[in-house]
């Protein structure tokens, strides 16, 4: 087992993935100073909708704000040259953490990816003409995880049966050239949504299969493509793309460097150093038992965590109790309506607040649609009345949603005192249960 | 081999081509939104220009020979402009929004504002240019006139040359503004387009998020408790069940791309409000206003694509 994870393989594919994904995170950290988002996501929100565990984190003033996101540019671009790669990489892990934690109405599942490839890159060797096998598969198995969970989680009733959210999304395409007028047609959503998740949940075995993997990844670029074109994903598509090249052999990059007028057999090692300078030898063997323990406690730990939903209470679709890092790529559509009733139990006043009065317009769509959001909103909410003089009021949500197409329903039980529930409640505390229930 | 797989190939594209033409022929956004515009807002505003020209002829009338008579038929004209205005303005979407009609048109009124206009000003002054750049919201719109046209000594006062002028004035800023807003949707819109054929043409559905949006706002207005005591205190009630008569066809406009469960239950919740409006009821109208307010905020905001649920940065956080 020591033996199979430790041979050295060619690093050139790792190189490439290093390279790619440092340039990504340069360009993303552009793309975010250059849309104007560090001031409108950052500075300019008078409130922020914490992560339950992260609530004392808080935007830094402009100017050091600012400078971290601007640091993120250099050192993506470090990382692509593999320039102190380790360092650069936590350095980066540090900046992009900090950010992604300033507001939970921001959470992305491909930033939770990223972060998860940061934490990669700065553990393993990804420079170098050789790497230990298992850093190639540790790379395989971080972008599998992403497949595989967004498969398991379409594997419910609205997806393969009902064919939503796809149908709903669809539908609003019908603009498109040729195929347009066929995309509000309900079998066409069904249609999509098991081509989705067969995709999701095969695509992984096409791409180690070397007899597929040309199809399978030209598949994988028109499918990522296409999302890009059809939905608001940003970077996602280009990230996936770019990672998956870890799936190719791991001498790919010098085959293509010998492709004919693209320079020959050169060494593809981000150091830059001679192609002998950069075998890696195996480590010793007490070293490598620890290794492989902590990369299976790794593993171990990518695939609990998306699928600890289900040991809480409802859908998890709904009650978004376990969304967080599980990789449940676009499978809902929500809608929602949400007004806070504020009592103060000592004079007798009531208010009604809606949440725009606290939070941006952005913020609150998010809070009218995610309970863990809603509750963070009313605690935003009982502390400003705190600060006016009002101590302890209560505030209860009037919280309509539609989900996936369903009727209407109240979301967050309206007899729940929100402020006088902690920020770590169970959704089972405070939101109405889905009816009638949807099973996985 | 090569020859078979280029034929089954063209074949599958043929295949392609033989499904796309078989698409369902429902009617499409554009034909909607068409649909919604040509026969549904223009005859709103068209009337709405309509009898604010009658409303300009009436008040020239009654300020030629003031009378019982005469002021009664001013005051008439004034209900007709400005029911003709409340359902139209429950379609604020383009023109209405763009030129903020609304602080033209009708606007909340202070009555003292009004009276100090008019004591301050000589035969003469008060002309339309002045109602309409010199003066505030509240000292002009149908709500003023129908103020000045309902205090018991009207006759006598449309004797003063003064307040003839501002009456006067006031109809034509009502009815100038009117017909720029039928020109928004006939002639030409923000220097582009006549506004129907904006509609008409939205291909990215800018527009039906808009619509939806600019609805759920005038509904949330009407869920909104009255003021304590306005000036020239209006029907409140019946003011709200006109608002929602034009949301009512709003609705049925779109009802199409709503599916008929969501379009007939909606229509219901409306009809239901302005049952309540309509008999007086304005808390149990708020409250079924309430009702129509989370269902397009949802289900019709969910259907629509209206709220997709992605945040302003790029992402999957719709799920």
């Amino acid at each position: 087992m020591e033996g199979r994870a430790f041979r050295a393989v060619d690093g050139a594919s790792v190189v490439a993935f290093r390279v790619l994904f440092g340039l990504l995170g340069s360009f993303s950290a552009a793309r975010f100073l250059v849309k104007g988002w560090v001031e409108s996501l950052y500075l300019a929100p008078d409130h922020h909708l914490t992560y339950a565990w992260f609530s004392w984190i808080r935007p830094l003033p402009a100017p050091l704000m600012y400078a971290v996101v601007v640091a993120m540019v250099p050192l993506g671009l470090a990382i692509a040259a593999g320039w102190r790669t380790r360092l650069a990489a936590a350095g980066y892990l540090a900046a992009f953490a900090y950010c992604e934690l300033i507001d939970a109405s921001l959470y992305l599942n491909h930033y939770w990816y990223v972060t998860l490839a940061l934490v990669l890159v700065v553990a393993l060797p990804t420079s170098g003409r050789t790497v230990p096998a298992i850093v190639v598969w540790l790379l395989r198995f971080q972008l599998a995880v992403v497949y595989l969970m967004a498969g398991i989680a379409k594997l419910n009733h609205d997806w393969l049966v009902r064919g939503e959210p796809m149908g709903l999304w669809l539908a609003l395409r019908t603009d498109l050239p040729t195929v347009g007028s066929l995309l509000d047609e309900p079998w066409v959503g069904i249609t999509a949504s098991w081509l989705g998740a067969a995709f999701d949940l095969t695509i992984v075995g096409w791409l180690l299969w070397r007899r597929s993997r040309p199809l399978a990844y030209t598949a994988l670029v028109v499918f990522h493509v296409l999302t890009w074109r059809m939905f608001a994903i940003g970077v996602f598509p280009w990230v996936m793309i770019a990672g998956t090249t870890i799936f190719f052999d791991p001498a790919w990059p010098r085959r293509f460097a010998r492709a004919p007028g693209l320079g020959g057999d050169r060494p593809i090692s981000g150091s830059g150093r001679p192609a002998s300078h950069g075998v890696r030898p195996s480590p010793p063997r007490h070293l490598a038992h620890w290794l492989l323990i902590a990369a299976g406690s790794w593993v171990v730990l990518q695939l609990v965590l998306p699928l600890r939903h289900l040991v809480y209470a409802g859908d998890v679709r709904w009650t978004e109790e376990g969304y967080y890092g599980s990789f449940r790529v676009m499978l809902t559509e929500k809608a929602g309506l949400l007004r806070f009733d504020v009592t103060d139990p000592a004079t007798g006043e009531t208010w009604s607040v809606e949440p725009p009065a606290v939070l941006t317009d952005w913020q609150a769509g998010q809070a009218a649609i995610r309970a863990d959001l809603t509750l963070a909103a009313a605690h935003l909410v009982a502390d400003g009345f705190a600060r006016a003089g009002h101590r302890d009021v209560e505030v209860r949500a009037e919280s309509w949603v539609s989900f996936n197409g369903r009727r209407r329903q109240r979301m967050i039980d309206p007899a729940v005192d929100l402020a006088a529930l902690g920020r770590h409640a169970r959704a089972s505390e405070y939101v109405v249960p889905l009816d009638p229930p949807v099973t996985e | 081999m090569r020859v078979h797989r280029w034929c089954s190939a063209a074949v599958l594209a043929g295949l392609a081509l033989v499904v796309a033409a078989c698409g369902d022929d429902g009617p499409s956004r554009t034909d909607v939104l068409g649909d919604y515009a040509n026969d549904v807002a223009l005859p709103r505003y068209q009337r709405l220009a309509a009898t604010a020209d009658d409303l300009v002829a009436a008040v020239g009338e009654a300020c030629a020979a003031p009378s019982d008579e005469t002021v009664r038929a001013g005051l008439d004209a004034v209900g007709e402009a400005r029911s003709s205005w409340l359902s139209t303005a429950a379609m604020p979407t383009g023109p209405i929004m763009e030129r903020r009609s609304e602080a033209v048109i009708d606007w909340p009124v202070r009555v003292a504002d009004i009276e100090r206009l008019i004591s301050g000003s000589a035969p003469g002054d008060i002309t339309a240019n002045v109602i309409a750049n010199n003066v505030g919201a509240d000292t002009r719109g149908l709500s003023a006139l129908d103020l000045v046209l309902s205090t018991d000594d009207v006759v006598d006062r449309l004797g003063d040359q003064r307040w003839c002028d501002y009456v006067t004035a006031t109809t034509e800023v009502v009815a100038a503004e009117a017909h720029l807003l039928l020109d928004d949707w006939t002639v030409s819109f923000a220097e582009g387009a006549p506004f129907v054929d904006v509609l008409a043409e939205d291909a990215g559905n800018t527009w039906v998020g808009m619509i939806v949006n600019d609805s759920i706002n005038v509904v949330h207005m009407l869920t909104e408790a009255p003021d304590d005591a306005p000036d020239g205190a209006a029907n409140v009630a019946s003011d709200r069940a006109t608002q929602l008569d034009g949301l009512g066809e709003i609705v049925t406009a779109i009802g199409p791309l709503l599916g008929d469960e969501l379009a007939g239950r909606l229509a219901g919740e409306v009809d239901a409000a302005q049952a309540a409006f309509t008999d007086g009821d304005v808390d149990g109208g708020r409250a079924l206003t309430g009702e129509v307010e989370a269902t397009l905020a949802t289900e019709v905001a969910s259907r629509l694509g209206v709220t997709i649920g992605f945040s302003d940065a790029d992402g999957d956080s719709a799920g």
